[in-house]
C-alpha cells in the first residue's frame, strides 16, 4: 500500500514536471493572443500610425476593437497657453478617455492593415497591386535610382476586415482588440498578432513595436467581463478565476540616460525616451478610467539604485525626465540603466507599456536630424489579478 | 484502495493543470533567459559601405552577479583571390590578382563578461569596451564583492562586419548556467553625416534555460530529446509590408530585410548551423504562394530576393501579392531558426535633392510551437 503510493506520488511528479517543462518550452519573444493592445496609436498631425493585424490561424476571426482616446481635455492646457511639451495630465486638464469601437473580421491566415487617420472603407472594387502595364511602375531591381520610378499605389487591396472608423483629429491613446466569436462573446482563441508602425510627417521617420498580446486561457466564460489573472471568485466578478494571461508585476526597460549622448554619433547628439502607459483594467461600460501609480526603480551602470513614481490615468506618454530628474544623464551618473516599473501595492490595476527612443544631432543652429526606435520591453513575474476589461453587454451580443 | 489511487490522480492533474497554466500566465512579451542573441550586428565605417553601427546592450535582471560567455560570428563573405570583404563577384576582380569569388565564410570570436546584480552594459560593435564601470580595484559592487573585473569586450573583427552574437549564462568555471537572467537589445544606427540619420531596434532574442535540467557539458540542448533550453520555433510568422508597396503615409516604398541565424552551431568545429527554410505567403485575399531557400549560417536579405533575383517578380512583391500588406509563415527544415525584420521605408520623395534617405523600423519576428528536434549549441 505505502509502496504503491510512493509510485502514485513519483508518477505524478513526473506528470507535473512533464507538464510544467512542455508549458514553458517556448523562446521569449511574442506569440499569437486574444488580445491585442497598441498602447501607443498617433494620429496628431505630426505622426500617423499604421496598424497591422493577422489572423495565425486556419479559421475565420472575429475581433471587436477598441479606440480609446487619452489627449488632454486641453490640449492647449487648461489656462489656453500652448503647451511647452513637458506638461502631462492633470488633475484639472485630464485625458478625455473617449473610445470608439468596432468589428473586424479576418479570414484564415488574413492579414490586414488600415493608417489610423483614414480607417479603411468596405470596398471590394479596391483595385490590386499588379505588375501589368497601367500599374504603377515597378522599380528597377538594381541601381538607387529605380528608387524613383514608384511604388505600388494599391491601398486597401484585399479583403476588407470591416468598416475602421478613422480617428478624430489630434489622436493620441489606445488601440485594443479582443478576439470574439461570430456571436460577438469574448474566445480565447488566441489567433491574433499585430504591429504598429509610427510614422512623422515631416521626415517619414519610421518606429516600430509590435503589438502587447494577452494570451486566452480555457476556462473563458464569454461574459462581458474579462478577467486577466486572478483567482475563482463565485460571488464576484471573475467566477471562473483567470480567463486570460495576468498582466505583468514588472516591466524592464534597459535604456539610455535621459538627455545622454548617442554612442555612435557623440557629444552633439542627445537621447531620450518615452514611455507610454495604459491601465490594463478597463471599465467601458462605466467609462471611468483607471489610475495606476507606477514605482520606478532604477540601476545604473554602478549598480546604484534610485527611485521615484508617478501616476497615469486612462494613457499617457511620459517623457522619463518629465516624470523625475533622476532619468536624466546628469542625475543618474551613467549612460546606461536598467528601470524597473511595478504597480504600486495600493493599484488596483496592472499597466501596459512601450517605449519610444529619440536620437537627435544637434549643429550650430540647433537639431539638424532626428531618428526615433520604439521597443517592447520586457516582463517579469504577474499580478495576482484580476483585472478586469468590461465591454459594454450590448457589444458582445449578435 | 482504488480511491487512493483515484486521489492522487486527480490531484496530481490538478496540480499540473495549475502548473501549467501559471507557467504561461503572463502575457506575450519578452522575457529574461539564459541565452540571448543578437541576429543581426552590423558595424561600417563610414567611408566603406555607408556608416552603420551597432550598440548592443545586455543586462542582468537578477540580485546575483552573473557570467556571460559571448560570441560573434563573423558572416562576412571575402574574395577567394585577395581575402577582402565582399558583398558581390565584381569586387573581386582585380589587376594583379584576378577575378575571384565572392564566398561566404564564417568563424566566431569570443569573450567573457561579468555583470554585476540588476547592471545594465552596451558597447559599439565597432569599438567593443575595455573600461567598465565597477572594475573590482577602485569600485565594487554593493555586496562588496561583485565586479566587471575580468571583462573585455573586443571589437567585431573586422570592418565591414556582418554577422550575429550570441551570449551565454555561465558560472564561474565557464560551465553554461540555468539563470534566466538576462535581457538585451541592439540598437541599428546608420547614415551619412549632413544627409540622413536612421536608427532602429530590436529586442535580443532569449533562449529560457530549463530551472535544473542544464549540465556542466559543452553541448547545450534546445528542445527536444534531453532539453536543457527550451525549444527554437516550430514556426516563425512575419506579418509585413509587399515589397514595394506604398507607405500609406509617405507614399513610397516600403522593404523588409529578414535576418534568419540556425539555432545551431557548432562553436567547437566551426560549423555553422544551416536549414532549409520554407515560406507560405498569404496575401490579404487569403491567397498562398509559398516559395524555399536554403541558408547557412546567416540569411539577410530583402525578403523579394529570397526566391528571385528579378525582385518585381518575387512571390513577396506587391505587384505579385496584389495586395499591401502579408503573412509570412516559415518552417524550417533541419535546424531550428531564430530572426529578426529591419522594415525600410524609403522617403526620398521628401528630399529628392539628396540621396535615397532610409528609415526603418526593426522588430521582433512572431512565433509559433516549438521543434520536436533539439538544436544544439556546441562551445569550445
Amino acid at each position: 500500500m505505502r509502496r504503491q503510493r510512493g509510485r502514485v506520488g513519483l508518477m505524478a511528479a513526473a506528470l507535473v514536471g512533464m507538464v510544467a517543462s512542455g508549458a514553458a518550452a517556448e523562446v521569449t519573444t511574442e506569440l499569437s493572443a486574444s488580445i491585442l493592445v497598441f498602447p501607443k496609436v498617433v494620429a496628431d498631425g505630426t505622426r500617423d500610425t499604421i496598424i497591422q493585424i493577422t489572423n495565425t490561424s486556419n479559421s475565420m476571426v472575429h475581433a471587436h476593437c477598441f479606440y480609446v482616446n487619452g489627449a488632454l481635455t486641453f490640449p492647449f492646457g487648461p489656462d489656453g497657453l500652448p503647451n511647452t511639451g513637458d506638461e502631462g495630465p492633470s488633475e484639472f486638464n485630464p485625458p478625455l478617455w473617449t473610445e470608439i469601437d468596432f468589428d473586424i473580421w479576418l479570414t484564415k491566415q488574413q492579414p490586414t492593415y488600415w493608417l489610423v487617420s483614414e480607417g479603411r472603407l468596405v470596398n471590394p472594387a479596391d483595385p490590386s497591386c499588379s505588375n501589368e502595364l497601367g500599374a504603377k511602375m515597378a522599380p528597377s531591381s538594381s541601381a538607387e535610382e529605380g528608387y524613383r520610378h514608384g511604388f505600388f499605389g494599391c491601398w486597401n487591396a484585399g479583403f476588407d476586415p470591416g468598416r475602421v472608423p478613422p480617428v478624430v483629429e489630434d489622436f493620441t491613446g489606445e488601440l485594443k482588440c479582443v478576439e470574439v466569436e461570430e456571436t460577438g462573446a469574448p474566445v480565447s482563441g488566441n489567433h491574433l498578432k499585430g504591429e504598429a508602425t509610427l510614422v512623422t510627417l515631416e521626415t517619414g521617420d519610421v518606429a516600430k513595436y509590435n503589438a502587447l498580446g494577452i494570451i486566452g486561457l480555457n476556462n473563458n466564460n464569454g461574459d462581458e467581463i474579462l478577467c486577466l489573472g486572478g483567482q475563482p471568485d463565485e460571488e464576484g466578478d471573475c467566477p471562473e478565476g483567470a480567463e486570460y494571461n495576468a498582466c505583468p508585476q514588472t516591466w524592464i526597460l534597459n535604456h539610455l540616460a535621459d538627455g545622454a549622448a548617442d554612442p555612435v554619433i557623440g557629444a552633439n547628439s542627445r537621447v531620450t525616451t518615452d514611455i507610454t502607459v495604459v491601465p490594463c483594467a478597463e471599465n467601458f461600460e462605466t467609462q471611468v478610467p483607471e489610475t495606476v501609480t507606477i514605482q520606478f526603480l532604477l540601476y545604473n551602470e554602478y549598480e546604484q539604485r534610485f527611485s521615484t513614481s508617478t501616476s497615469v490615468t486612462c494613457w499617457a506618454e511620459l517623457n522619463l525626465s518629465a516624470i523625475d530628474l533622476v532619468f536624466s544623464r546628469d542625475f543618474v551618473g551613467t549612460d546606461w540603466v536598467q528601470t524597473r516599473m511595478r504597480p504600486s501595492t495600493g493599484t488596483n490595476s496592472g499597466f501596459l507599456v512601450v517605449a519610444d527612443e529619440r536620437h537627435t544631432i544637434f549643429g550650430t543652429g540647433g537639431p539638424e536630424a532626428e531618428s526615433t526606435a520604439a521597443v517592447n520591453l520586457h516582463v517579469e513575474g504577474e499580478r495576482p489579478g484580476p483585472d478586469k476589461i468590461v465591454i459594454p453587454v450590448e457589444q458582445i451580443q449578435p | 484502495m482504488r480511491q487512493v489511487h483515484w486521489a492522487s490522480w486527480m490531484s496530481a492533474v490538478a496540480l499540473a493543470v495549475a502548473v501549467s497554466s501559471s507557467a504561461r500566465a503572463d502575457i506575450a512579451s519578452d522575457r529574461a533567459a539564459a541565452i540571448v542573441e543578437y541576429p543581426w550586428v552590423l558595424a561600417a565605417s563610414v567611408d566603406s559601405i555607408g556608416g552603420a553601427d551597432t550598440v548592443i546592450q545586455v543586462s542582468n535582471t537578477s540580485d546575483q552577479p552573473i557570467d556571460l560567455h559571448c560570441f560573434y560570428d563573423n558572416a562576412n563573405y571575402h574574395c577567394t583571390n585577395t581575402g577582402e570583404v565582399c558583398t558581390a563577384a565584381e569586387q573581386c576582380c582585380g589587376g594583379s590578382t584576378g577575378c575571384g569569388v565572392c564566398y561566404p565564410g564564417w568563424n566566431e570570436t569570443d569573450f567573457r563578461v561579468r555583470l554585476t546584480p540588476f547592471q545594465p552594459l552596451a558597447w559599439r560593435a565597432s569599438e567593443g569596451r575595455y573600461e567598465f564601470p565597477i572594475d573590482g580595484v577602485l569600485r565594487v559592487g554593493r555586496d562588496g564583492v561583485s565586479s566587471n573585473a575580468g571583462s573585455r569586450i573586443p571589437p567585431v573583427p573586422e570592418n565591414p562586419f556582418i554577422g550575429a552574437l550570441k551570449c551565454i549564462a555561465v558560472d564561474a568555471d565557464g560551465n553554461p548556467k540555468d539563470s534566466n537572467v538576462l535581457i538585451g537589445e541592439a540598437t541599428l544606427e546608420n547614415g551619412f553625416p549632413g544627409v540622413f540619420f536612421d536608427v532602429a531596434k530590436y529586442n535580443a532574442v532569449g533562449i529560457q534555460a530549463i530551472p535544473g535540467a542544464v549540465n556542466e557539458d559543452r553541448t547545450l540542448v534546445l528542445g527536444g530529446e534531453g532539453a536543457e533550453y527550451n525549444g527554437c520555433p516550430n514556426v516563425l510568422i512575419l506579418n509585413h509590408f509587399a515589397e514595394f508597396a506604398e507607405d500609406p503615409v509617405s507614399e513610397e516604398g516600403v522593404q523588409t530585410q529578414l535576418v534568419l541565424v540556425p539555432c545551431t552551431e557548432d562553436l567547437l568545429r566551426q560549423k555553422p548551423g544551416g536549414a532549409v527554410v520554407q515560406y507560405l505567403v498569404y496575401n490579404e485575399f487569403e491567397q498562398r504562394f509559398s516559395t524555399s531557400r536554403p541558408l547557412q549560417c546567416q540569411q539577410a536579405l530583402y525578403i523579394s530576393e529570397i526566391d528571385t533575383t528579378q525582385r518585381e517578380r518575387s512571390v513577396f512583391s506587391a505587384g505579385v501579392l496584389g495586395t499591401v500588406t502579408a503573412q509570412s509563415r516559415l518552417t524550417p527544415i533541419g535546424n531550428g531558426l531564430i530572426g529578426v525584420a529591419i522594415e525600410s521605408h524609403d522617403s526620398v520623395r521628401l528630399d529628392p535633392s539628396t540621396r535615397v534617405r532610409i528609415n526603418s523600423g526593426a522588430f521582433n519576428l512572431h512565433f509559433q510551437g516549438d521543434r520536436e528536434v533539439s538544436d544544439q549549441i556546441i562551445l569550445p
